[in-house]
């Protein structure tokens, strides 16, 4: 113990010299294309002083008073010595492009740096700097086009919303598809709470990545599946993104950096509904009608539910009127120092979001601070802790919610106006209604952003410490230990009382009530890894064997007052009938792995991996589980010039072809083996238990992702010109699946493994840089695509069926994973139609609904992903924009089915008068003549339960994601002032809806999180966001 | 401090190390932390917990009641009318139908079964067990009047296994055998309920005597067309045991909005 503290000692403390020195400083940029060089060493010659370049290619270094020699180098580029005389600061150094010798080094499973070329998997990175410029409140969504094969999956629940993420396709039917998060080593839990929205509504508390500051990050690694995750077995089947935190740098001082964004975001979209009908029926005003099927408006006259006269009119600006527009207002500092042993970095960034929806917000503090120190010659530690604060202020409700001020303004009459509705509550505190008969469906807008609430806060820890020990030349050990700590609370409230004013017959509705709930999360990681590494001559012999111990433990307490007694204070004891709830979960993993990478000559690598793990959640007899891979990759261009003494023509510089076989699971949840009884406490208190109604299976396995891959990675032009192509195939099996049973066994179901999943695609990721000129013109480019199918092979003998959804999550349309075909198949009503295709028309000339409710209308996953990302540079200029593209799959829009029911919609606006005949015919076959007019047609067609067909759209969009435009004034202007490196940038993202389908609302906007996707319903608006970027350092 | 971490490295890694392989090693305790803390393990269920949510799902379901009762039940035997269904015309809804027969399987019947075989293992719950009985009689009278022949003797048992059908003829026989002897076994002199479950006759077991034999009499007189001898033993028996007679005897149990939603519209059986 004493040991440990004197380490902890030593790591904070460090050992800062003072001797006869000074620092200087300087940028590293790449002699060709002048681009800043990050990661490249810079040493003292005779000394053992070093430091590393930042990712804006700066250094200080701590050199002797005097003339000196640095010795640069970095990986891919040629060495250089440069002296520096006894004054000479501010130094700009470049140097050549290696262009024999390319050893990208990237981030690979458990946090080990390779070479690239030593890899027989693709792995993708994500620079630091793309998440901070052109900011999103959730990280993740700054991946969007950037990696080929990592889909995501953004939800229309507004700023505070989550995005669910899926690399190269769905796994699992039942389980998780989204990728393990793994920071700095550390796997960090990836909270889902999108996960239970369904058509009738629910709010979106985000997701465990939002808590990530962009900031902190160097770099995302993503690791595209089994073959590249394989070491983290059960918990790797659906690949995984490795965060890479900064770390300080020696130099003399403090280093300084600061940077404000602010950005305001306004609706990219908005519902298109038509202005010239007003609220009635059949072309009758009508104050009580909930839709716009009244008269055309010519400026007549009318009674408002109000009560006063005023004329009749359409405002399309209503929405935008009630809303206001959203500001973010981000702060970050990064300081950071240290001597040549030890390094620290403290980093804060501070965020504050108001959202389209007065009243609502969203703010973050995120802390981290990380030392390193080489505590010995032999001995080096890593310690870092993250704080992350987050406040939020009422989520929006979503969906099909009365509370979702989105889906109140779908379905309210044109002529109905919601800036009418202010006051929101009369002389007796009751709630306003344009139309008090409604109140189980209607709300007033103002009313829930003023009277209404849901507030939640939580803390969040992430702590590693990590320990280095070089017993000599050729062998360490690593050892490490980290936690996840997140508390929350959340409370919401819903206010009390709703006046129905009907003089037939008035009556109260108090309907109102609270809840609170305290949660805490802990994961736990402990690990070691002991690596040998030696070299034969032309032979690299590397062998590790390493274990890892998780701990997961979540408990939540909580309760509900139903309805209120007491107005408007929000406690437990105000409820009538308070009523609490608690839960706890635990679970624990403990792995050993083992893997060996082989080189012959640098050229030809093979990597063997092998992970055991044992999991709390499975029984005894099938606990133990071993997940293996073998990759390798071959560098042809340089075997032809090292063994074969031959080359490849010049224009080619490099050459490689790589392929694998891996497997990784897909853990099961805690507590799934044994029947449970549940407890609740009922009317007149009772103590309630029933019998499970899942008939449980003790021998139940995780589900297991066996894949291959294979690639190549051609560059030409001295790596001018790159292209990297993968091939994969996926096969997820033992699903664990549900299947109903008879009733007469006393159970509704059965769980079972059984299935196949199958994932099979390509995806090539194309680097160009298209202008180098001497004038210092530059521009590159970056194209990510991803083609994937996936299919369901097998589910199991007794069922061919499986839905994606729970079956309250819409009652429109389902999505599903049948047998056969297609994971995310939508199916929902058509018209009714006879054998020849044609549409059945009823006798008074509206067309028939078919009765089966399972036709095949849609999928929701795309066909293929294209990120085209551009930088171009000119001196202090940089211009980048990144055009993200979905092609392919649909999307269903309960929102237009509504708007068409009620008349708001544009679509709706034909054949009001009449004239409209259904292209179809009778029963009796013969052609119908009958003419009808759009109400009728679309009250018939169109509401809760549609023709489904009619409302799904092509889901495929082009948008420019992201542009920044940025200049970086020379700090030779900057002169004597302290302030060095400024950049300013205006950015912005979600700046233009190329291209898309659906009119009026943003395809990315399903409602949740979970495996059935390509459903929206009374969507926040998705958001153009503008800002400006200032960066200094000091 | 130099030495101090000399002479401690050997000591601190392959600590380390061998603390890991301890820790993997360490699986005996992964079943009790997979043992699930928020419910019963199934051999601790108190027989009486599982009795009130029968009692309401078989009774105050508002969703089931509504389509059984009210639009199936109540509207064949022209109790009342309601044109806006389909049941009207005396066309049964299947959904309805079938939704009724998986919930009378997998909600009652196996919550009753499962209070049964618990209720055999304790003895401290022997009313419990008689009530349970009782209330199965209640709950399997109202569906084979409605299906005639069902699963009954090996239904819903535990096993998750499917069950045959049964006769009416022999279930009729097993449900006035089992009401006879529960009525026989409940007494006031075993062991007390745990208090505070039963909300349809608050632990007065003279008044579950009551209700048994007033169900027994009720499906003595339903089969007295089919079998007039068993009818006759069992209705004299039941009137011999002692049946309703006065409202007080009723089996009622008084629903509020809060428990009960919009299934407290529906205040009669």
């Amino acid at each position: 113990m004493n040991k440990i503290v004197l380490l902890l000692c030593s790591l904070l403390l460090g050992s800062i010299s003072f001797a006869q020195t000074k620092q200087i400083t300087g940028v590293l940029v790449d002699a060709t294309s002048n681009q800043p060089i990050p990661a490249a060493t810079i040493k003292v010659k005779g000394k053992s002083t070093s430091t590393v370049t930042n990712a804006e290619g700066r250094f200080t270094i701590t050199v002797p008073v005097g003339n000196t020699t640095l010795e640069i180098s970095s990986v891919g580029f040629d060495s250089k010595s440069i002296d520096v005389g006894a004054n000479e600061n501010n130094l700009s150094v470049s140097i050549e492009k290696n262009m024999k010798d390319l050893n990208e080094v990237t981030v690979t499973a458990l946090g080990i740096k390779r070479e690239k070329k030593s890899l027989g998997y693709a792995v993708q990175e994500v620079g630091g700097k793309n998440l901070t410029e052109a900011r999103e409140n959730n990280l993740v969504n700054s991946l969007s086009g950037r990696v080929a094969g990592l889909q995501l999956y953004k939800t229309g629940n507004g700023p505070t919303g989550s995005t669910k993420i899926v690399i190269r396709g769905n796994n699992s039917l039942g389980g998780n598809n989204q990728p393990l998060i793994v920071v700095d080593g550390i796997p960090m839990d990836n909270y889902q709470t999108a996960n239970n929205t369904s058509e009738y509504g629910s709010f979106d508390g985000g997701n465990g990545i939002s808590d990530i500051n962009p900031d902190d990050v160097e770099t995302l690694t993503v690791l595209k599946g089994p073959a590249a995750a394989a070491l983290y077995g059960t918990r790797g089947g659906n690949g995984v993104i490795l965060v890479t935190t900064k770390k300080g740098a020696s130099r003399k001082g403090l280093g300084f950096k600061f940077n404000s964004n602010y950005a305001v975001d306004n609706p990219l979209l908005y519902l298109d509904l038509q202005n010239e009908y007003g609220q009635g029926n059949d072309g009758v005003y009508d104050v009580k009608s909930q839709s716009s099927w009244g008269p055309k408006i010519t400026g007549q006259t009318i009674t408002d539910w109000r009560g006063k006269s005023v004329p009749m009119s359409a405002d399309p600006n209503d929405l935008k009127n009630f809303l206001q527009t959203g500001k973010t207002w981000t702060n970050s500092l990064d300081i950071s120092g240290g001597s040549d042993k030890t390094t620290f970095r403290l980093g804060y960034t501070n965020l504050n979001n108001k959202g389209l929806l007065p009243n609502t917000e969203l703010k973050r503090d995120l802390i981290t601070l990380r030392v390193n120190s080489e505590l010995t010659s032999k001995l080096s530690a890593d310690a870092k802790v993250s704080y992350a604060n987050q406040r939020t202020i009422n989520r929006p409700q979503l969906s099909g919610s009365p509370s979702n001020v989105f889906s109140q303004y779908s379905t309210l009459p044109r002529t109905v106006h919601m800036a009418d509705m202010d006051p929101w509550k009369d002389v007796y505190g009751h709630q306003i209604l344009w139309l008090p008969q409604a109140f189980s469906t209607l709300r007033n807008p103002y009313w829930l952003l003023n009277e209404d609430f849901n507030n939640d806060q939580s803390d969040r820890f992430l702590t590693m410490i990590a320990l280095d020990y070089k017993f000599n030349s050729w062998l360490k050990l690593k050892v490490r230990h980290g936690m996840d700590m997140r508390n929350a609370t959340a409370e919401s409230g819903s206010a009390y009382g709703i006046y129905n004013n009907d003089p037939g017959s008035p009556s109260y509705n108090f309907q109102s009530g609270y809840g609170t709930n305290k949660s805490r999360t802990v994961e736990t990681n402990a690990d070691f890894l002991l690596s040998a590494n030696k070299r034969f001559k032309d032979f690299g012999v590397s062998l590790s064997v390493g274990g890892n111990q998780q701990r997961y433990q979540y408990s939540i307490a909580g309760g509900n007052t139903g309805n209120l007694d007491i107005p408007n204070v929000y406690t437990l004891a105000s409820g009538a009938n308070p009523r609490p709830y608690s839960q706890k979960v635990e679970s624990r993993l403990n792995s050993l792995y083992s893997f060996v990478n082989l080189s012959y000559k640098e050229y030809l690598f093979v990597d063997v991996t092998y992970r055991n793990d044992w999991s709390s959640t499975l029984s005894a007899a099938n606990r133990s589980f071993n997940y293996p891979s073998f990759s390798g990759s071959l560098v042809v261009s340089e075997m032809l010039k090292k063994s074969f003494n031959t080359s490849l023509p010049s224009f080619i510089s490099f050459l490689k072809l790589r392929g694998g076989y891996a497997q990784a699971g897909n853990t099961i949840s805690p507590y799934s083996l044994n029947p449970s009884y549940g407890i609740s406490r009922g009317f007149f208190n009772a103590i309630i238990t029933s019998p499970p109604s899942t008939l449980v299976n003790p021998d139940i396995l995780p589900e297991i992702v066996k894949s291959q891959e294979y690639g190549v990675d051609l560059r030409f032009i001295n790596n001018r010109f790159g292209i990297d192509f993968t091939f994969y195939k996926k096969n997820a099996y033992n699903q664990i699946l549900y299947l109903p049973v008879p009733p007469a066994t006393g159970f509704s179901r059965k769980v079972v493994n059984a299935g196949n999943v199958e994932n099979k695609g390509y995806e090539f990721v194309i680097n160009a840089g298209i202008i180098r000129s001497t004038a210092g013109v530059n521009w590159d480019m970056l194209i990510n695509y991803n083609q994937n199918t996936n299919k369901v092979i097998k589910l199991h003998p007794e069922t061919k069926v499986y839905l994606l959804q729970s079956d309250e999550q819409s009652r429109a349309v389902r999505i599903t994973a049948n047998e056969g075909e297609e994971y995310g198949n939508i199916y929902g009503r058509d018209f009714s139609r006879n054998s020849a295709g044609q549409i059945i028309v009823e006798a008074d000339g509206t067309p028939k609904k078919s009765e089966d409710k399972n036709i095949l209308i849609g999928n929701y996953q795309p066909k293929y992903t294209m990120g085209i990302s551009n930088t171009l540079t000119y001196k202090g200029f940089s211009f980048s924009f990144l055009i993200d593209i979905r092609s392919g799959g649909q999307f269903y829009s309960q929102t237009q089915a509504y708007t068409h029911a009620n008349g708001n919609s544009a679509g709706t606006l034909n054949n009001r008068e009449g004239g409209l005949i259904v292209d179809g015919v009778l029963a009796d076959g013969s052609k119908n003549g009958k003419a009808i007019n759009a109400q009728q047609y679309w009250s018939k067609v169109s509401g809760a339960e549609p023709v489904a067909s009619l409302f799904i759209y092509d889901a495929s969009n082009t948008r420019l994601r992201e542009v920044t435009l940025g200049y970086s004034i020379p700090n030779k202007l900057l002169g004597k002032l302290p302030v060095h490196n400024v950049t300013m940038s205006l950015v912005a993202r979600n700046l233009w809806l190329i291209k898309s389908y659906i009119p009026g609302i943003d395809p990315e906007s399903s409602f949740s999180t979970t495996n059935s996707q390509g459903v929206e319903n009374g969507a926040y608006p998705s958001t153009r966001t503008i800002g400006f970027n200032l960066k200094l350092e000091f | 401090m130099k030495h101090i971490f000399l002479k401690s490295k050997w000591y601190l890694c392959f600590g380390s190390i061998i603390s890991c392989i301890f820790l993997y090693s360490c699986t005996k305790d992964f079943n009790k932390v997979n043992t699930d803390p928020n419910t019963f393990p199934g051999d601790v269920v108190d027989p009486s917990f599982l009795l009130p949510g029968v009692y309401k799902s078989s009774t105050l379901d508002p969703g089931m009641h509504e389509r059984m009762t009210q639009l199936t039940n109540d509207i064949f035997a022209q109790y009342y009318g309601n044109e806006g269904f389909s049941t009207q015309t005396g066309k049964t809804n299947d959904e309805w139908v079938s939704s009724y027969y998986r919930d009378y399987h997998s909600r009652f019947v196996a919550s009753l079964n499962l209070a049964i075989r618990l209720g055999k293992e304790k003895p401290y719950a022997t009313n419990d067990l008689q009530i349970a009985r009782i209330w199965r009689c209640w709950v399997y009278a109202r569906a084979t009047d409605i299906w005639g022949d069902i699963p009954y003797f090996k239904a819903a048992n535990g096993t998750g296994e499917n069950a045959p059908y049964d006769k009416q003829e022999l279930i009729y026989k097993d449900m006035l055998k089992e009401l006879k002897e529960a009525a026989a076994e409940l007494s006031s002199a075993n062991p007390k309920q745990k208090p505070g479950q039963d909300y349809v006759y608050n632990d007065d077991i003279a008044k579950w005597k009551k209700f048994a034999n007033s169900l027994r009499l009720r499906l003595a007189m339903r089969c007295s067309k089919a079998d007039a001898g068993l009818s006759k033993q069992n209705a004299e028996e039941a009137i011999a045991g002692g049946v309703f007679t006065s409202e007080d005897d009723n089996c009622l149990m008084i629903s509020n909005d809060q428990d009960f939603g919009w299934g407290n519209s529906y205040q009669y059986q």
